[in-house]
């Protein structure tokens, strides 16, 4: 793993955001957040979910699928639809005049007002996160209007061509159908719309997925350029845990709907603690160093519907003991002050 | 450009299939125009020596061997020639339809081109609001579409017209005004034709309404709609631009078909209503043996069907702009 680790080190950014940004306070602060899927059992998809997103950082969800990421996107933009429902919690957001606002508490007026303005979203699906039967142009001007409903034509089409632009897209582009452009064109033009409005955040919910790994590549360089030069705070969720280490600040995992592990990124590569951490990381092959046999985590994620009284990874835990069956977990914080913390037995002095 | 001089192209060939078939069924058909008409001026008293071969000449008949008669009937067809009704002797096929067609295309069309639209709007806001009436709704218009069709007519004629005389009986206008571009005759009527429009909408309306609502249910779950939501679009917007405009697509081609069979859709309602449309001179005409006129109604039938499906083929790049590169 040392081989591994010293290169994803090398790769990070010189500029990681951790100490500068912390300082500003957090733009997007969520609590105690409960995502629930209503049916024969309740399942509990997102389970007390606490993190801050600073300014200008990218901040990064990993954990396998099935494990809560993409219902705590939709849930922190207020987006879930039935079977799904916020049990309880708040996302609290700092308004650019300080102000804080709960996003789970705005009417649906002030939700569409708040949405893209201050918070957009690039979705996984890129192929078919736009309408077949309309234009780029007209797809464009559709979420202008959508806010700033005086916007002149010329205007909006000017705006539409430096976006295009700042994605590395041909200005003939604009009079493009989406059938029209490959994978990675659309990911870029889905990426150049959620920045239509200058948003503070923008939530990544596995935006390179779908893409083979040099448009993925290509579309990662164009996402933290963007970011540099806009200053924007990224929530980035992939499954590919290799991928965060290479370009988030700092980086939670998720498992089974819980937050198990949140530490800076480069405490994650040095200093994984949770086994589930470990065992994800296990799972990256290495470019460069020896030919090493290569560890997956066997067993599959909990039935979220069932009672967990203990650690949900216990079943696959290979340093489960005893306690970890039907303790509680709570979170154990690396040092006092520290922002890593970590959801385990092992190292919880009291078990 | 290409793409419309072969769609054009391609409807030529399906027309001539169309009129070459129409011109030789009827010819299978045992029976003679020549004998029936006989046998009719028979009964009213015998007949002139050489009246026969007289209406064989009149009908087109004698015209040598098979080949020189069909083409003597694209060079008629060319000039609108259909030949001579028996039905209403000897008044000319082309006239009868002249004066019967547009009473059927401007009901039963005007009656499809509603019936679509009320369909597609209702079942859009069924499909994007849902709740306790859109579950009421399509229960009961469902109803009415699988109801037969002149059962459907022939309750509403009884109640409307004969208990409680608030439409007309039958007919498409009063016998009291003439044809002509007067107020007296249109309102007359708009006045008979407001009972079988309300039969045919009733009857089709439903069909529509729920295509629409369960194309519109699979559109909302779409990853563009949810991202227009995500986006803050006005949800109107969303619904008519975003959900609408792409459920409404399979749709289309259903009006297409259902507009192809304006001419000849109706024969229960005209027969029911006794209304002067081409519908109910088609059951005349297949009653008596009427060749002439059979055969033209149902060229036009055809005709109006591919011509249907021509616009709409050409409207559909328009419509989905996913067609308009394959090809």
């Amino acid at each position: 793993m040392t081989t591994e680790q010293d290169r994803i080190k090398e790769n990070i950014r010189p500029d990681a955001a951790t100490d500068r940004t912390i300082a500003c306070g957090p733009i997007l602060s969520v609590r105690e957040l409960n995502v629930e899927y209503r049916g024969e059992k309740v399942t509990k998809a997102v389970q007390n979910v606490s993190f801050e997103l600073y300014k200008g950082e990218i901040l990064g969800i990993a954990g396998e699928s099935g494990c809560g990421k993409s219902t705590l996107a939709y849930a922190i933009t207020n987006m879930l639809k039935p079977p799904a429902y916020i049990k309880s919690g708040k996302a609290v957001y700092s308004q650019e005049d300080g102000s804080p606002i709960d996003i789970l508490e705005l009417n649906e007026k002030q939700l569409r007002q708040f949405r893209w303005t201050e918070v957009s979203m690039v979705f996984q699906s890129a192929m078919n996160a736009l309408n077949p039967v309309t234009n780029l142009k007209k797809q464009f001007a559709d979420i202008f209007l959508a806010h700033k409903p005086d916007m002149s034509k010329n205007e909006q089409t000017e705006k539409t061509l430096r976006l295009l632009e700042m994605v590395g897209l041909d200005k003939s582009t604009i009079n493009r159908f989406p059938h029209e452009l490959s994978g990675g064109m659309r990911q870029r033009v889905i990426i150049a719309m959620s920045l239509c409005h200058m948003p503070n955040v923008v939530i990544m919910d596995e935006p390179t997925t779908a893409l083979d790994v040099v448009i993925q590549r290509e579309i990662l360089d164009e996402i933290i350029n963007l970011q540099k030069e806009l200053n924007f705070s990224v929530i980035f969720i992939t499954h590919d845990i290799s991928l965060l280490m290479e370009i988030s600040d700092r980086l939670l995992v998720m498992y089974a709907g819980q937050i198990v592990e949140q530490a800076p990124t480069d405490e994650i590569i040095n200093q994984a603690l949770h086994p589930y951490t470990n065992g994800i990381m296990a799972s990256i092959p290495d470019l460069y160093g020896e030919r090493k046999e290569l560890h997956g985590i066997p067993g599959t994620p909990p039935d979220l519907s069932l009672d967990i009284p203990g650690c949900p990874f216990e079943p696959r835990c290979p340093d489960a003991f005893g306690a970890c069956r039907d303790i509680p977990l709570q979170k154990i914080f690396l040092a006092d002050g520290s922002d890593h913390f970590v959801k385990c037995h092992k190292y919880d002095q009291r078990v | 450009m290409r793409y419309f001089a072969r769609k054009i192209g391609f409807y030529a060939v399906a027309a001539w299939a169309a009129i070459t078939i129409n011109f030789f069924l009827p010819r299978l058909i045992p029976g003679n125009p020549v004998e029936i008409l006989m046998s009719r001026i028979s009964q009213s008293g015998s007949p002139p020596p050489g009246e026969a071969k007289t209406l064989a000449l009149l009908l087109g008949l004698s015209h040598g061997n098979i080949f020189s008669q069909y083409w003597h009937y694209l060079v008629q067809l060319a000039h609108f020639n259909f030949g001579i009704s028996i039905t209403d002797f000897p008044t000319p096929v082309s006239q009868i339809i002249a004066s019967t067609l547009p009473w059927t295309i401007i009901l039963v069309g005007t009656c499809t081109v509603i019936s679509f639209m009320i369909g597609i709007v209702l079942g859009t806001i069924a499909g994007f609001k849902g709740g306790r009436w859109a579950e009421a709704l399509i229960p009961s218009t469902t109803f009415l579409t699988s109801l037969p069709y002149f059962f459907l007519a022939l309750l509403l004629l009884y109640f409307l017209s004969y208990e409680f005389h608030v439409f007309p009986l039958n007919g498409g206008y009063s016998d009291s005004v003439t044809i002509g571009f007067t107020w007296a005759f249109i309102s007359s009527a708009v006045y008979h034709a407001i009972l079988p429009s309300l039969t045919i909408i009733l009857a089709s309306i439903g069909g529509w309404l729920l295509g629409m609502r369960n194309m519109t249910l699979t559109t909302l779950s779409e990853d563009y709609v949810t991202a227009a939501e995500a986006r803050g679009l006005p949800r109107r917007k969303i619904m008519i631009n975003y959900a609408a405009r792409n459920a409404v697509i399979p749709s289309i081609t259903g009006f297409a078909i259902s507009l192809g069979f304006v001419v000849s859709g109706s024969i229960a309602m005209e027969y029911v209503f006794s209304y002067p449309g081409i519908g109910y001179e088609l059951l005349q005409a297949i009653s008596n043996d009427d060749y002439a006129l059979t055969q033209a109604i149902f060229l036009i039938i055809t005709l109006s069907v591919l011509g249907a499906n021509l616009i709409i083929d050409l409207l559909y790049g328009f419509i989905d702009p996913r067609t308009r590169q394959s090809r």
